[in-house]
């Protein structure tokens, strides 16, 4: 009996040392975790730099004068080396914690790099199971040094800050969608699908600027990040770019769902509509052997910020989602004639046919050759808080 | 003795263990979106594999295939045959402990090693299986749900990444599975070894072992489902790991953003079960074979024969890969159905003959 007890002990104590896991225990003050990645590569040299902004855990969001107000809330350590590996080791001539990757919540990539291609990054990336690849990734346009080197107001780390940017403006301005995500670049990249990916700048500059005195300034439109455009991604390279208005066509087409504003012409004059895109349905039809891609698309109209003019009828009404609908559908076909004259498949027409005929024997040049129509049915469901609008003779239009 | 019931329980954890991740992403580099059917595919093969074996314990109730052979084929084949089922059962179980380790080394303790996780592993396993094929039954009966709940349940966590179009082109190629048979080998032809617990479970158990063999598929085929939806085919045929890999990508809203430990738990306790499985198996035949009257000596040599075969059984991953591609349907093929199956036929022939001298 004595022995079974002894024997059970042993094997309990035993096993607790295996559910502690001594050799891999990570406290969370050894770790730097880091909040945002900087990958450039000098197509030259070939020397590529790696920056990682870490997060300085004894700067709260505390007042000025306690310990710890005045210091900053990332550091950037930045390395240059010749393959990605010495990265690790380079970092740890500078930095006193074990790298914490897990946490990173945005991955910055120069704009040469991206134009280089990135997938090295890329595979580098994939192979170490500590980093996840569900983090959005930028390009960044201009010096990626110095927007590695910028703070940005509000939020603590600029990290932060960016990505809570994309998701207002997927939501309010449709500019940016879900997936801008470095998985969504591996996983578009190899079924030869495009992808358009943020791009971030810095804002001009004035005063001290590696100190913290900028937040001192109050005009938050200088020394700061700003989201521009996007670049266009193929097999792991950027090949152009999108200004903001088309990256609202672009995320329409890609099926995004979010609220976004338009001019549209309408009775001899334009009216404000903010629309609500509730996604796309593409179906593939042949007619004389070329194929003909319809694309549905579903909007939702309100009126919440047309101050020129107020549906009163129904006629009113329809005349009105029939004006935004054609004023859709011609601004999608003149920025599908666009790109696709640069030979650029961003509707995924390539893909559609890959998935929809896989039999095709030549489906690149079907792609090229197919027909796009839209089909766009918008619905007014929304209105704002006025049932007439005022009619005083004091406005513009 | 074990209820029907447990011995379901015990089948489809038995399979799930570490099939769950060491051929989900072979299975979709082969098969591409349509991978989810190559698990059914080998599924009906494993179900006709257990037939046989339902077959030939039927003729001998009450006795497991080792001594199904002592008595068809005499003491000294018999003791041959036995050794043999032995060797395999702890091949098989330091294959488990190594993929184990693979995993655990990889993904979350790269520095713990490896021979840790064997050693512990082990030890709490041999405890388990000292205390007979009730305890190992019960435990697992009780531990299932605490499996199947977060399992699904981070998986369904995931499901917001969902894609249909990764999906097509669908049916395309049905029959991938046949360009790939060693699913079969690898894990439902191992499930051999749940014959050894034969003897002890109540009367019936044919039903429970079958349906263990077609939940496991099913599930399977369902988790390969989602793999494919989720990270889409390109992906899950390249990440080791893909199942851990989703989970990785999964947060719930900005704060909770490392929730895969709760996954690794699970599966570590699945290959668990499975390891349980197999060191019974081996135990249950030293015990057949030998009549020993103690129980823990021969249990830890065993553990060491095992935890030395799991740092040798193979020395990288590539070559963990190839020997199931090309080796392991022979291997199992062998023990699993070669064997048995001319037991099958001695036990028939002896049957016939001694019916007509009676008759004579």
């Amino acid at each position: 009996m004595f022995r079974r007890k002894a024997a059970a002990a042993v094997a309990l104590a035993l096993s607790a040392a295996l559910l502690s896991s001594c050799w891999d225990k990570t406290e969370l003050n050894e770790l730097a975790l880091v909040s945002m990645i900087g990958l450039d590569r000098d197509p030259e040299s070939g020397i590529y730099t790696i920056r990682l902004q870490v997060i300085n855990p004894t700067s709260g969001s505390t007042a000025r004068g306690t310990p710890g107000g005045e210091q900053s809330p990332v550091y950037t350590y930045e390395a240059n080396v010749r393959t990605l590996a010495e990265a690790d080791l380079k970092f740890y001539h500078l930095i006193p914690r074990k790298l914490f990757l897990h946490h990173a919540k945005a991955v910055l990539i120069s704009g040469r790099a991206a134009r280089q291609g990135m997938r090295d990054f890329i595979n580098f990336s994939e192979l170490q199971p500590s980093a996840r690849t569900s983090v959005p990734l930028f390009v960044v346009d201009g010096s990626i040094g110095e927007v590695m080197r910028t703070y940005t107001p509000l939020e603590r780390t600029p990290a932060e800050s960016l990505s809570s940017r994309i998701e207002l403006l997927a939501d309010y301005a449709l500019q940016s969608g879900r997936d801008v995500e470095v998985r969504d670049v591996i996983e578009r990249s190899e079924r030869d699908e495009w992808i358009v990916l943020p791009m971030v700048a810095v804002t001009p500059k004035t005063g001290n600027l590696d100190s913290r005195d900028v937040d001192a300034s109050i005009d938050a439109n200088r020394n700061q990040l700003r989201l521009n455009g996007g670049a266009v991604i193929r097999n792991y390279r950027m090949v152009g770019r999108l200004d903001d208005n088309e990256l609202v066509l672009y995320h329409l087409l890609n099926g995004d769902k979010g609220t976004f504003v338009r001019r549209v012409p309408f009775r001899n004059g334009h009216v404000t509509a903010v629309l609500l895109s509730r996604g796309t349905k593409r179906r593939l039809d042949w007619e004389n052997g070329r194929p003909v891609v319809r694309i549905r698309l579903s909007l939702e109209l309100s009126t919440l910020a047309m101050n020129e003019y107020h549906p009163r009828t129904l006629e009113d009404i329809r005349a009105l989602e029939k004006a935004v609908s054609e004023s859709i559908t011609d601004e999608l076909d003149a920025f599908l004639d666009k790109t696709r004259a640069k030979g650029w498949d961003l509707a995924g027409i390539r893909s559609l046919l890959g998935r929809k005929a896989p039999k095709l024997p030549n489906p690149d040049r079907a792609a090229a050759d197919a027909k796009i129509r839209f089909e766009i049915k918008t619905l007014f469901t929304g209105m704002g808080n006025l049932s007439r609008l005022y009619e005083g003779s004091g406005g513009t239009s | 003795m074990i209820s029907r019931g447990q011995f379901y329980f015990l089948t489809v954890n038995f399979m799930l263990g570490t099939t769950l991740f060491v051929t989900i992403n072979n299975m979709i580099e082969e098969a591409g979106p349509d991978a989810w059917m190559m698990p059914l595919w080998a599924g009906l093969g494993g179900m006709l594999a257990a037939l046989l074996w339902i077959a030939l314990l039927r003729c001998a109730p009450g006795r497991s295939p080792v001594e199904i052979a002592r008595d068809a084929w005499g003491p000294i084949a018999g003791l041959i045959v036995g050794i043999l089922y032995l060797l395999v059962f702890c091949t098989i179980a330091a294959w488990v402990l190594r993929n184990l380790s693979d995993f655990m080394n990889v993904t979350i303790m790269p520095k713990t090693p490896p021979t840790i996780f064997h050693i512990m592993f082990l030890l709490v396993g041999a405890y388990a299986v000292a205390q007979g094929s009730e305890t190992v039954g019960r435990m697992n009966a009780v531990i299932t749900p605490f499996l199947f709940f977060p399992f699904w349940l981070s998986l369904a966590l995931a499901a917001e990444e969902w894609k249909w179009e990764r999906l097509e082109p669908a049916f395309r190629d049905p029959w991938a599975f046949f360009q790939y048979p060693s699913l079969l080998a690898f894990p439902f032809l191992e499930a051999f070894a749940l014959t050894m617990f034969w003897p002890k479970v109540r009367p019936g158990a044919a039903g429970a072992l079958v349906s263990g063999i077609a939940s496991a598929a099913v599930s399977l085929s369902l988790v390969l489902f989602m793999v494919t939806g989720l990270l889409g085919p390109e992906r899950a045929a390249r990440i080791n790991f893909p199942i851990y890999t989703i989970v990785q990508e999964v947060s719930i809203g900005r704060v909770l953003v490392i929730i895969h430990s709760v996954l690794t738990v699970t599966l570590i306790t699945l290959i668990f079960v499975k390891l349980l499985v197999l060191l019974y198996a081996a135990f249950e035949t030293i015990d057949r074979l030998f009549r020993p009257t103690v129980r823990w000596p021969h249990l830890l040599a065993l553990a060491i024969l095992i935890s030395a075969g799991a740092r040798t059984v193979y020395e990288n991953p590539v070559q963990n890969r190839l020997l199931i591609d090309r080796y392991l349907l022979i291997y199992d093929g062998f023990y699993s159905v070669l064997i048995p199956a001319l037991l099958l036929v001695t036990i028939w022939i002896r049957r016939s003959l001694a019916g007509r001298a009676r008759k004579g």
